[in-house]
């Protein structure tokens, strides 16, 4: 046996243990305080919708302090629950935005699926070019579209400009190419080999879709699903250019345009009638949360 | 059951051919394995006769019919993935007759083949399961037993084994063996490790560069080999090269490797190889296994010679050791006993019978 002689000086420096914690403690603070920061920032306005929304209109024009209810009412729900007018609104906008998804997802999800699986002559130019299409902002778009529906009314006879089915072929442009963008990153990530199992086991390139692809990328369908319903729920400027009759209109456009008259401004409704416009896609959120973020990540660790 | 042909198959990727001219018959109930190191065109080969690669030139016959423009659920193949692709969304049970449900077979008749083949692979607890929920082992005997429940003319795998650890390859190799002997359907198995396709194969192709270097049984590719590649990339640990060159000494053929180190060869091998040109640059090939310790006795054939080891490996019950000819590495097998260790002089011997001479320039053996 031989004699182990052991260097009893060691290393100089002086070991920081749990200098690893120490850096996650200081990260976790400053996460926390600009979380809390935005969360502020976001939810202030609807905190102080809802405060206005609990008001007479004898409490909000007077100069007490805005950020309390002194004495609270449900006058403003009551008035707006009840009137014919804001229950048209409401209808035209979930039947506009119910239809849009469906015809959203029926075009995009199938159309996704051929630009991402089957490769054909220029697919990958077309992939680009859907995504690009939706970088078009609605501001450039909205003249030249009136304009085609106005032309089209006089060449058919068919008058579409101010009906709100109108609403059903515009809204598409808007969530068609970001939902087909969301669904091809996600059937991207679905291995190739699930596919080909799938076409050796028998399966038409249909059935590959509705019976392999669907179900498996269900988070992103529904991620998508979301998003086409957020945008033609909360759509402002298109309902606002082709829609002018007071039973044809949505509801963020019928709000501003029944509850604003001239210079009066009807603030307590005006906020009622903006925080029950938020309660669907709020609602609809909540419930399918953990599946919308899951859909969005999905596409991103796998090009 | 069908028997399967290749002839000239090409595939051409843009400008670079994947696959340059297959020709290949395999026999109805053959087993044949595809090995050759990765880019050698072998998985490329099994997709094209899956049909999920065009070909490019040539002709595949399934069971006699050519299916070049046959899509692949017409051709009635089953193949099975290196990476299983199960059906994430569905049970075993559900991935299983996937295939027989598209096709519309009785529920009763689907039932039976899946409880069959759940048999077969020992999975019939776990139907009712998700893949998520089995581990690399239990998903490749899903992914089999979907091929199985198909009964399809022919199997083909592409590296069914790559994923899971050696000891789960080991047990996997002696299933799907047992499976093929009760099923007897054609196969065709692509690999890159060549033990899998000495185990398995009935036949084996080797393929390097897009191209067949050799075809036959495991036996013949091990002893016969044709070309240097087949010789190297068969067998481990893999053979040895050593340049020589032939030499006339007193009426015998001599192979000399360096100057002090030549060998009288025995008579067979002096005949087959009377013709060659004492000029010619050839390589001794030589498998590990026939340099050995020397024995007191003399065999014809077998030589002896001193060796000073470089390095040694025991591996229980050989020892593997390793030194230097003329600046090229051999490597040997003896004895546990032999008293082989590092950097220490060996007596060894080395089995003439079993050698082969190459061309040094075309890799032919001779």
């Amino acid at each position: 046996m031989s004699t182990v002689t052991i260097d009893k000086a060691g290393p100089t420096r002086k070991v920081k243990y749990g200098s690893m914690s120490r850096d996650r403690t200081w990260a976790l603070r400053w996460s926390y305080f600009f979380l809390t920061l935005f969360a502020i920032f976001s939810l202030t306005p609807p905190f102080y919708m809802l405060i206005t929304s609990l008001k007479g209109s004898a409490e909000i024009s007077a100069a007490t302090n805005p950020w309390w209810v002194h004495q609270p009412t449900l006058e403003n729900y009551v008035q707006l629950l009840t009137s014919n007018q804001f229950l048209r609104f409401f209808w035209n906008s979930a039947w506009v935005s119910i239809i849009v998804v469906t015809i959203t997802m029926l075009i995009s999800v199938p159309a996704a699926f051929a630009l991402a699986r089957m490769k054909f002559w220029g697919s990958a130019t077309l992939a680009t070019g859907v995504f690009l299409t939706y970088l078009i902002p609605d501001s450039l778009l909205f003249i030249p579209l009136f304009k085609m529906f106005a032309v089209f009314g006089d060449w058919t006879g068919i008058q579409l400009v101010n009906r709100w089915y109108v609403l059903l072929f515009i809204y598409p442009t808007l969530t068609v190419p970001f939902c087909t963008w969301i669904m091809i990153g996600y059937f991207a990530s679905i291995p190739k080999e699930l596919d080909e199992a799938a076409i050796i086991d028998g399966a038409s390139w249909f059935q590959t879709l509705t019976r392999i692809f669907i179900p498996v990328a269900l988070p992103g369908l529904i991620a998508a699903t979301i998003f086409a319903f957020t945008v033609s729920w909360a759509q402002f400027l298109y309902p606002l250019v082709f829609t002018t009759s007071t039973d044809q209109l949505v509801l963020p456009v019928g709000i501003i345009t029944t509850l604003i008259k001239g210079d009066v401004f009807n603030w307590g409704q005006i906020m009622t009638g903006a925080l029950l416009g938020a309660a669907p896609p709020l609602i609809i959120y909540a419930f399918l949360m953990d599946y919308y973020i899951a859909g969005l990540t999905a596409g991103a660790t796998k090009g | 059951m069908a028997d399967v042909s290749l002839r000239k198959v090409v595939k051409r990727y843009d400008e670079v051919e994947a696959v340059r001219g297959i020709d290949l018959d395999i026999a109805d109930h053959e087993f044949v394995v595809l090995v050759g190191p990765s880019g050698c065109g072998k998985s490329t080969t099994l997709r094209m006769i899956a049909g999920l690669e065009d070909i490019s030139d040539g002709d595949i016959m399934i069971g006699g019919d050519v299916v070049n423009d046959v899509p692949p659920k017409d051709r009635d193949i089953a193949m099975v993935f290196q990476n299983y692709a199960l059906y994430p969304h569905m049970t075993v049970a559900e991935n299983m007759s996937f295939g027989l449900r598209l096709k519309h077979y009785p529920k009763a008749e689907i039932k039976s083949r899946v409880t069959e083949a759940a048999r077969m692979l020992d999975i019939t607890d776990l139907i009712d399961r998700k893949p998520k929920q089995l581990s690399g082992g239990q998903r490749q005997r899903v992914a089999m037993g979907r091929a199985i429940v198909r009964n399809p003319k022919v199997f083909l795998f592409d590296e069914p084994l790559s994923n899971l650890d050696a000891k789960l390859r080991v047990q996997m190799r002696i299933e799907i063996k047992k499976v093929h002997q009760k099923v007897r359907t054609t196969t065709v198995y692509v690999t890159h490790d060549q033990v899998e396709a000495m185990t398995l194969a009935d036949r084996v192709v080797v393929m390097n560069h897009g191209r067949i270097e050799q075809i036959g049984t495991p036996n013949e590719l091990y002893h016969k080999p044709a070309t240097r590649f087949v010789a190297s990339f068969i067998g481990s640990p893999a053979m040895n090269f050593v340049p020589c060159r032939l030499e006339d000494v007193g009426g015998k053929l001599n192979v000399r490797l360096t100057d002090r180190l030549a060998f009288a060869l025995p008579p067979a091998r002096a005949a087959r190889y009377q013709a060659l040109s004492r000029t010619d640059k050839l390589l001794l090939g030589i498998r590990p296994e026939h340099v050995m310790d020397a024995r007191p006795h003399a065999e014809p054939g077998v030589e002896p010679f001193d060796a000073v080891l470089d390095v040694t490996e025991p591996m229980g019950m050989e020892t593997l050791v390793y030194f230097t000819l003329e600046g090229t590495q051999v490597c040997g097998r003896v004895s546990p006993n032999a008293g082989a260790q590092d950097g220490s002089p060996l007596r060894l011997a080395v089995d003439l019978n079993n050698m082969h001479l190459l061309n040094e320039v075309t890799g032919a053996v001779l």
